[in-house]
């Protein structure tokens, strides 16, 4: 199944045709294909197939001849040699890309044109592309290849990645879905057994009623007329009593069974909520920047909520209603046959009906849903900003803007109204059509067996009874004609659940990984290459070295790095080449969760929970006591800021607590990190959004954070590093210069010296 | 708040356009041996210089043909065409050709299916550039633009337009009601 996702998705090739793998071998011999991408648009922006394939020593474009070989595309090809070429220029659209191939006397030898979906591939042919010529040109001898880089592996990879972000477990099937789902009940294989055993019974008891009816018109009211029993009275209270059991029976086993099963679904979706928020823990930041934050919640709350609604009740009920048609079918049958097919002719036709109606309120219901979220998107968007709102007076405007999807929705809600208004009089009324067709059926038989003594026809009781299991009909036809939009529902909500559970995290323990402690902070970084989205590299080449204890400073126009550089630290990310060791040791081979315990971090945005304060620095930190606190909050210029709240440091901050400035806010950070006592401490744009002087104070605690620890301090104000041993300057993902700061000016045109220059004139212009 | 505010003392509109100032410079487009199309201008001492442009639309889905901007490859505006009309021919061509592949499309002409495949919606459309299988996520609805045509993106960012959907044919209606207003 995983095998065919491009053709089945996108009707694209698999891989790479074999008659263009004859043509790649006619138009390149002996060589061995590196990458190959498609370029599925043509020189008049048709869609079409053309492939870029890579060898060693050429680029091969193949396309179609527009002539045919044997009821086969004939492909022609057009090989450039890598050696000859200059530059690879890439031009952007709306929706294509465009990527000219120039030769090394400036003239373009080559362009194509593809979508979005092949920009992946094509970026990665392009990538290899410049750098096999280059290895070309300087050591006149073909590179040697990566033992596993497979070109088939790749192009797939690169055309799926997008898909696969956007749902990460493809081509599960609606069946394995659900028979995932059952397979939860598996460790509750006794309440599970006892409710379906239930269910079974109390639809044999519900079949009871009529009968006992039967009873009691055709054998004790009918023959107390013709006087042919005596002791009527007692079999009449015999008959209540019977009715009367049977009633409180069923009631009693339909709350056994309604508390069982209520409670098993309980435990079957608290164990999803469990099992789903552990692994998401588990899963790397990449996962989470691919999804929206509400996406996930809705998982873990109302998803897991809907699986519980429906083992709970969907399950027994769709078992039930199976069951109760085939029993009431039986019971109809014994009482009398002819009669029997009248009722269930229209079965087919109602189970249809109702099927039909599912069908229609889903798309329905997905019409009203988009317009539902249309306007709480409102909501979520002005609420926020209604400090603007309100700053450019546009109250009345947004009300205008909030109204028009409050009456979309109206209007959409009004045809969902009026089909399902429409719709239940029909089916009652169909219902009422049938029951008058037994009716001036059987009423003549009844009358028949009175005026014939009982030789023909039918008894009354018989009659009453089989009029009774017909209305006892049409709840589970109901039920099973909703039941696929149950089952479309719950198989949504479950395969939301298993793909997070599916997720693989690409950030793990080598099994063998040991942590170092204490670690010295000796950070070392080789030719380390990366990149977020697999084609561009964001760092390119980054090599430094930084000694136990020294602080650097990262310098450098926003965009250029720095952030991903310490998300490498951190190993938040894996390097796409090279490699980051901390204290000589490669960080993939070290144990996570103890490396991380020794790197503190201070963000731009300090991210404090809902809790009190001292909870708050303490976070991460268990065993910390209130001196250690308070010392702490000390050295991070905060105590005495809390000391002035009422609350002290039991006072609630985070969502829906006490409002902190930012400044205060980073000061409750930096004492976290304090507290922490990092040996790695990571300090991003930590006092970029505060005044000047709030800097000073949380400057003077950065400086006792600092010591002694190795430090990666990223600040855009300059001035801000004046305490760091060393500066790096990152533009372009590249490290472009480091020293200290007199080294760095000493470069009139260095990247460093012109940053300074700009910041000092900005600073005379707001002087002025 | 009610502070009466004397008419000279509110600020000019600041001017963004070339035609607002006096563009004086003699310039002119064409196309280089290396693809690339490159921007001649002439200052009024004889210097000419040579700057490789791309183009950018401002408004590419309500005034694709208005504020075009001529932008060097670091992404600094060399040159803004307050309206592509208002310029000679050559330059004019090149122009509308750079944008034609630029502003690339498939336009959706019929609908064959849309299926649901739980996170995602499965597309099998025909399009004024042949026929095309996309996947698009359920969170991400069609956009209508001001003009009442649909946008719909796909999951690799792909863009297909429905131009005037009401006039698709009765099949493909139906299967895109779910998604019109
Ligand atoms: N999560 C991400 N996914 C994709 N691209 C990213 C992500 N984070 C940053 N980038 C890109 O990486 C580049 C470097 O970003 P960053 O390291 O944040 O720069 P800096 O911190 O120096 O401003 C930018 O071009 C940015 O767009
Ligand atoms: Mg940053």
């Amino acid at each position: 199944m995983t095998k065919n996702l491009l053709q089945t998705y996108f009707k694209q090739a698999q891989e790479l045709p074999p008659a263009v793998q004859e043509a790649f071998a006619r138009a390149a011999p002996d060589e061995t294909i590196r990458v190959y991408a498609l370029s599925d648009l043509d020189g008049n922006q048709r869609f079409s197939e053309r492939w870029l394939v890579l060898g060693e020593n050429h680029l091969v474009l193949v396309e179609p001849s527009g002539e045919f070989l044997n009821g086969h595309t004939a492909w022609k090809t057009q090989a450039l040699a890598l050696r000859d070429l200059g530059k690879f220029e890439l031009l952007e659209g709306l929706s294509s890309s465009r990527l000219n191939v120039v030769n090394a006397s400036n003239e373009l030898v080559a362009s194509v044109q593809y979508t979005r979906r092949q920009a992946p591939a094509v970026g990665n042919l392009q990538f290899v592309a410049e750098q096999v010529r280059k290895r070309l040109l300087e050591n006149a001898a073909p590179p040697e290849l990566a033992d596993d880089f497979d070109p088939a592996t790749e192009y797939r990879d690169a055309v799926l990645k997008a898909v696969k972000e956007a749902k990460a477990t493809l081509a599960m099937p609606k069946i394995g879905v659900m028979l995932r789902l059952l397979s939860y009940l598996k460790p509750h294989k006794k309440p599970v057994a006892i409710g379906l055993a239930l269910a079974v019974l109390l639809t044999a008891l519900q079949l009871l009623p009529p009968y006992l009816t039967k009873v009691l018109v055709d054998d004790i009211l009918r023959p107390v007329e013709s006087g042919r029993i005596t002791d009527a009275s007692f079999w009449l209270w015999v008959v209540i009593g019977s009715l009367a059991a049977v009633w409180s029976i069923s009631e009693f086993i339909s709350f056994i069974r309604l508390r069982i099963m209520a409670l098993t679904g309980e435990k079957i979706s608290k164990q999803l909520r469990e099992d789903l928020y552990r692994h998401m823990q588990k899963l790397s930041l990449s996962f989470f920047s691919s999804r929206t934050t509400g996406s996930l919640i809705t998982r873990v709350s109302s998803d897991t909520d809907r699986l519980w609604d429906f083992i709970t009740f969907g399950l027994i009920e769709m078992v039930v209603s199976v069951l109760q048609i085939i029993g009431v079918a039986a019971a109809l049958f014994l009482q009398d046959w002819s009669l029997a097919i009248l009722v269930l002719v229209p079965l087919p036709i109602m189970t249809a009906m109702f099927y039909w109606h599912g069908q229609k309120l889903q798309v329905l219901y997905l019409r009203i849903w988009r317009k539902w979220s249309a306007m709480t998107g409102v909501l979520s968007d002005v609420i926020p900003g209604i400090r603007v709102v309100k700053a450019f007076a546009q109250e009345q405007h947004e009300v205008k803007r909030f109204s028009e999807k409050n009456n979309a929705l109206e209007t959409e809600a009004e045809i969902l109204h009026r089909q399902w208004t429409r719709f239940w009089p029909t089916v009652v009324m169909l219902m009422h059509v049938c029951s008058l067709i037994v009716w001036a059926v059987g009423a003549p038989r009844v009358l028949r067996y009175a005026l014939t003594n009982g030789a023909e026809g039918m008894p009354l009781g018989v009659f009453i009874a089989f009029t009774g299991y017909m209305w006892m009909f049409w709840a589970p036809v109901q039920h099973l004609g909703m039941m696929s939009r149950t089952v479309n529902r719950v198989s949504t909500s479950a395969s939301r659940v298993f793909e997070v559970l599916d997720t693989v995290p690409n950030i793990v323990n080598k099994p063998e990984a040991k942590p170092i402690e204490p670690l010295q902070g000796h950070v070392q970084f080789e030719n380390v290459t990366f990149t977020y989205d697999g084609v561009r590299n964001v760092l390119k080449g980054v090599t430094f070295e930084v000694q136990p204890g020294e602080m650097i400073g990262l310098v450098g126009p926003s965009g250029g790095g720095k952030t991903t550089l310490i998300n490498l630290i951190c190993r938040f990310y894996d390097v796409k080449d090279g490699g980051v060791k901390i204290d000589g040791v490669d960080v993939r081979d070290q144990e996570l969760a103890g490396m991380r315990r020794q790197i503190g971090v201070v963000l731009q945005e300090p991210y404090l929970f809902h809790g009190t304060i001292a909870e708050n620095i303490a976070y991460g930190s268990a065993n910390a006591t209130l001196k250690e606190i308070i010392a702490a909050a000390r050295a991070a210029n905060a105590h005495e800021f809390i000391c002035g709240f009422p609350d002290g440091y039991e006072t609630i901050v985070g969502e829906r607590g006490q409002t902190l400035s930012g400044g205060e806010r980073q000061r409750i950070s930096i004492a976290r990190a304090i507290l922490h006592n990092p040996r790695i401490l990571i300090l991003d744009e930590a006092t970029s959004s505060v005044d000047t002087e709030t800097e000073k104070k949380i400057q003077e605690a950065l400086q006792r954070l600092v010591a002694g620890r190795t430090t990666f301090a990223i600040a855009h104000r300059l001035s801000t590093l004046s305490i760091a041993d060393r500066l790096f300057v990152m533009e372009d993902g590249k490290l472009v210069e480091q020293g200290t700061h007199e080294e760095l000016l000493a470069k009139p045109d260095g990247v460093y010296a012109k940053l300074h220059r700009t910041q000092a004139e900005l600073h005379a212009l707001i002087a002025v | 708040m009610t502070t009466v505010i004397e008419k000279n003392s509110f600020a000019e509109p600041i001017a963004v356009l070339p035609e607002d100032r006096v563009d004086k410079s003699n310039w002119n487009l064409f196309r280089r041996a290396d693809g690339r199309l490159v921007l001649r201008c002439e200052d009024g001492k004889g210097e000419t210089t040579e700057t490789p442009v791309q183009v950018a639309c401002c408004f590419p889905w309500s005034h694709p043909f208005e504020f075009i901007s001529l932008r060097d490859d670091k992404g600094h505006e060399q040159k803004l065409i307050p309206n592509l009309q208002q310029i000679a021919a050559p330059a004019r061509e090149l122009i509308e050709n750079e944008l034609a592949q630029r502003n690339f499309m498939p336009r959706i002409t019929g609908i064959e299916a849309i299926t649901d495949e739980i996170e995602l919606f499965h597309w099998k459309v025909i399009t004024n550039v042949g026929a095309r299988h996309f996947l698009t996520r359920r969170s991400d609805h069609p956009r209508k633009l001001v003009n009442g045509d649909v946008l719909i993106k796909d999951v690799s960012n792909d863009l297909y337009l429905i131009p005037n959907p009401k006039s698709l044919d009765a099949q493909s209606l139906k299967l895109l009601w779910v998604y019109l207003d």
